[in-house]
């Protein structure tokens, strides 16, 4: 099962509240009669961590190896340098790429 | 049986034209364009007068698979079967396409000399000549030298280049507008005049920028600059940068503004995608770590150790070293993972104990009792049955002192106790349940339950009626206050106190508002008048409770349960109720299900001792019914009801009719045995036992676990210890280690042999066999059995071995006697 916290878009520290939010607002995006599966999983998540208890139980007894994507969203979040346009010789390299292996 | 020989492949050579031609068609039908290939060049061959049909025929097998070849990237290889167009076919289809290939596979020079060769015939030359333009902005030159020098390619190449520099080079949104407007729609080079807007709209509008790259067609060479606008346009931009292909990494990363080592992140991610190992993810962690928030890092990294306890030393020197706790627990989610069982138990104690004593834990009473749930439940997954669960109780019991609100708890315990014979701390804990949850309708339930097989019917009905008040349409608590009331009648009925009776019927009766116990209520009123001498009162309703049954095979069934439960015989209302010999009903299939669905009705409402011998009257109509099913699922349902009912003569019938039906299902041959040997392993024959060890391996194999589980319970629990199943070697023990028995008697068992092991031994041997001496006799083990087994029991030796060594007993003396319990 991917890490419930990250699948309802909620922070490890989130309470009862923000939880079942974040699984409404899940359940919206994606109703059961157009995207079953993705609502199982959403419903899965919910059950795991919908209360103290539960987020306790979840901390204590997970056994899945952590999903790193939330680390590196957050990572590159954060903001850097200044935005800067791509190089010519970057534009240049991406057509002639493109052009001899296309996709 | 020996496998015929394949017969040998007729070559194409052999066969003749006719075939030849039809087989050519169904090859191209079924799109196999490469041995359609090979027909056509032989029927080519072989009949020239009609050459021009074939060749026509070849020519489209050959494009169709050079398409074929494109489809799969392979446009080197497509761009040579067009190649051969020409000289075997004389044709030269699409060559815009062939122009593509060529472009794709990089052979410009060719690809230039094509588009001269064929530039009139070109029906759409646009994709071509953007491959061309875009070719030639990515610094190929070449191939626009062959072209004339007012071609739109090489005119427009100038402003193109000026647009792209002054776009990369940082100019002002004006200075790059300006530059733009240089490139018309018709332009070959329009396509990098709409990627090169949105990439500037980006800027300031992203949605505005999607709207843009609409105009790009899937299949332009510019869709990287595409990718790069939609990366930068998305919602989360930085997660659609995670999905990016790795190519787009460095111009996305300087789009949204990320410095060096969000860059260098975002290259090793793409790496890690590659090898998600533990190890490169606990590596990917560390070496990011300044960019990760840190508790999140330090949670990852900590999950990680889990599979990757190399991590240790460098988690500790990130992080710190780890807890006590967090060892502990990481010793028992390892062990759990070994499946060792005795470690993960012993390290989450030791977790527990850390969590009480650890100062900093938020909530250490709920981890403890977290942790001693959990390792009940690795208690109960493993269920080695040598302490009679004690363990696993111990374990809940001491949870729910540091944890008292969870009610689950309260009633697994009840459950657990139940399941041991254990009645008193099963009630007990249910009352814990309801003390602690008083509004709680399954904790209502459950007391209502044990209340109900307590016989305290009062107390029933009054948490019924609680679950009823806080769940008004809650049909299970309704049955369960209507069952109430229904027995408290028949109790006050038994011990003739009337008036009271009726006041029970009557409450049940204006609880009763689906009608599912059709007739019950009308024929406890009839047997009530019936009691006072009422007759015709009497009779009315015993007549008024058999229309409502519906049939004469169902109302003589309810009649002989209600009459059973208050100690009559059915027989002496027979007449009253204006039901005829039972042995001469007609039972339609109808009537047979439903039956079969009110008795198993009757084993979830409560146990009833009687519905054997009920049965015991309808046998014959049952036979004649049962005879005339023919679907599985019905002779299922009817075999399943008289396997729990039980009526043994029956279930054999029934089983037996299923078999012919179905001869090789496990679990009719099962019930069929078990309707045989009425329930006795030990009065099975000897090839009912082969045949059912037999059903065994079957029902494992088709992974029918139900039929095994029966089967095997059958043969093991019910014949320990005096069988062995066939096959089984003797050196395994295939049971317990020690004999199942209540705790109480274990403890009394381990009393008296301590106090033999103290006496002397004459003395000890004249006390062990006045002991045997008064053993209660046992119909189902032959005396000097029981004295062998006792003897080994309260002198703490080898069941194994004894069973090993008795030798096969006969059997009890055969006979059916009375059927049914």
């Amino acid at each position: 099962m991917p890490n419930p916290f990250d699948l309802l878009g909620v922070a490890a520290t989130a309470d009862d509240d923000a939880i079942k939010k974040a699984y409404l607002h899940q359940v919206r995006a994606h109703p059961p009669e157009r995207d079953p599966t993705r609502f199982q999983a959403i419903r899965a998540a919910y059950e795991a961590i919908k209360t103290r208890r539960d987020r306790l139980r979840y901390r204590l007894f997970q056994l899945e190896t952590p999903e790193l994507t939330e680390l590196a969203v957050a990572a590159l979040q954060q903001p850097g340098s200044p935005r800067r346009r791509p190089s010519e010789t970057q534009l240049r390299q991406l057509l002639n790429n493109r052009l001899t292996h296309p996709k | 049986m020996r496998k015929p020989a394949p017969q040998p492949r007729l070559r194409l050579d052999d066969l003749p034209t006719r075939e030849l031609i039809a087989r050519g068609a169904a090859l191209r039908a079924a799109q196999d364009y490469k041995d359609a290939i090979d027909v056509y060049k032989l029927l080519l061959k072989r009949e020239p007068q009609s050459a021009s049909g074939w060749r026509e025929a070849l020519a489209t097998a050959y494009l169709e698979r050079a398409r074929q070849l494109a489809q799969k990237g392979m446009y080197r290889e497509a761009a040579v079967l067009w190649e051969n167009l020409p000289t075997l076919c004389g044709q030269t289809p699409q060559p815009e396409q062939y122009l593509d290939w060529l472009l794709r596979s990089g052979q410009y020079a060719k690809a230039m000399r094509a588009y001269q060769e064929y530039a009139a015939r070109l029906t759409t030359a646009d994709g071509v000549e953007t491959l061309l333009a875009a070719l030639a902005l990515a610094g190929q030159k070449d191939v626009l030298q062959a072209l004339p020098a007012d071609a739109p390619l090489r005119t427009h190449l100038a402003a193109a280049q000026a647009a792209l520099r002054a776009y990369s080079q940082g100019e002002a949104e004006e200075v790059v507008r300006e530059r733009l407007k240089a490139l018309s729609i018709r332009s070959p080079y329009r396509d990098l005049r709409q990627a090169l807007a949105a990439l500037l709209k980006l800027e300031t509008d992203p949605s505005g920028a999607l709207i843009l790259i609409e105009r790009i067609p899937a299949t332009s060479p510019y869709q990287d600059l595409v990718e790069l606008v939609r990366t930068g346009a998305a919602r989360d931009p930085a997660r659609a940068l995670l999905a990016l292909d790795p190519a787009l990494h460095e111009p996305a990363s300087g789009l949204l503004g990320l410095d060096a080592p969000q860059l260098k992140l975002l290259k090793d991610w793409a790496r890690l995608n590659d090898n998600s190992s533990d190890k490169a993810k606990f590596e990917f962690i560390t070496t990011h770590l300044a960019l990760f928030d840190r508790e999140q890092a330090r949670r990852g990294g900590l999950a990680l150790l889990l599979a990757y306890p190399q991590g240790l030393k460098p988690y500790a020197q990130q992080f710190g070293p780890l807890s006590p706790f967090e060892t502990q627990r990481l010793q028992a989610l390892r062990a759990e993972r070994a499946e060792q069982l005795a470690d993960a138990l012993h390290a989450w104690q030791g977790c527990a104990n850390h969590a009480l004593q650890n100062s900093s834990d938020p909530d250490p009473s709920l981890t403890a009792a977290l942790i001693l749930r959990h390792m009940a439940e690795l208690l109960e997954k493993e269920d080695s049955g040598w302490d009679d669960g004690q363990r696993l109780r111990d374990c809940l019991e001491q949870s729910l002192r540091f944890d008292p609100d969870d009610r689950d708890v309260y009633l697994r315990l009840a459950g657990l106790h139940q399941a041991v014979g254990n009645d008193k701390d099963c009630h007990h804990w249910v009352e814990q349940a309801v003390k602690h949850f008083p509004d709680d309708p399954v904790a209502l339930l459950a007391a209502v339950k044990t209340a109900t097989a307590r016989k305290a019917h009062k107390k029933a009905a009054s948490f019924a009626a609680r679950v009823l008040e806080l769940d008004p349409i809650n049909s299970k608590a309704r049955a369960v206050l209507i069952n109430a009331h229904l027995a408290h009648a028949r109790k006050q009925m038994r011990a003739e106190k009337y008036v009271l009776a009726e006041k029970e019927l009557n409450s049940a009766s204006q609880m009763e508002r689906d009608r599912i116990r059709t007739g019950v209520i009308e024929i406890n009123r009839g047997l009530l008048a019936l009691q006072q001498y009422q007759r015709d009162r009497g009779r009315q309703w015993l007549r008024e409770g058999v229309r409502l049954a519906g049939s004469p095979v169902l109302a003589w069934l309810r009649l002989a349960v209600e009459a059973l439960r208050l100690k009559r015989e059915p027989a002496d209302f027979q007449r009253d109720a204006e039901l005829g010999d039972p042995s001469k009903l007609s039972v339609s299939r109808t009537d047979l299900l439903a039956l079969a669905r009110i008795i198993n009705a009757y084993h979830e409402e409560e146990e009833l001792k009687d519905l054997g011998t009920v049965l015991e009257d309808l046998e014959k109509p049952l036979q004649r019914a049962i005879k005339t099913l023919t679907s599985e699922d019905d002779l299922l349902l009817v075999c399943e009801c008289l396997h729990q009912a039980p009526h043994y003569g029956l279930l054999e019938y029934a089983a037996t009719r299923a078999l012919e039906l179905q001869p090789h299902r496990a679990l009719f041959i099962y019930y069929q045995i078990y309707g045989r040997a009425e329930g006795k392993p030990y009065q099975m024959k000897g090839r009912d036992d082969d045949r059912l060890e037999d059903a065994l391996k079957r029902a494992a194999a088709a992974k029918d676990h139900r039929s095994a589980v029966l089967i095997e319970r059958f043969l093991m629990d019910g014949g320990f210890p005096f069988r062995l199943p066939r096959g089984r070697p003797r050196s395994e023990p295939a049971m317990p280690q020690s004999l199942p028995m209540p705790p109480k008697m274990r403890r009394e068992m381990e009393e008296i042999r301590r106090e033999l092991e103290r006496l002397p031994p004459v003395l000890r041997e004249q006390m062990l066999n006045q002991i045997l001496d008064d053993l209660p006799p046992d119909e189902d083990v032959p005396p000097e059995i029981q004295r062998a087994l006792m003897k080994t029991l309260l002198l703490g030796g080898s069941i194994e071995k004894l069973i090993d060594e008795l030798p096969d007993f006969p059997l009890p003396p055969q006979g059916r006697g009375r059927r049914g319990t």
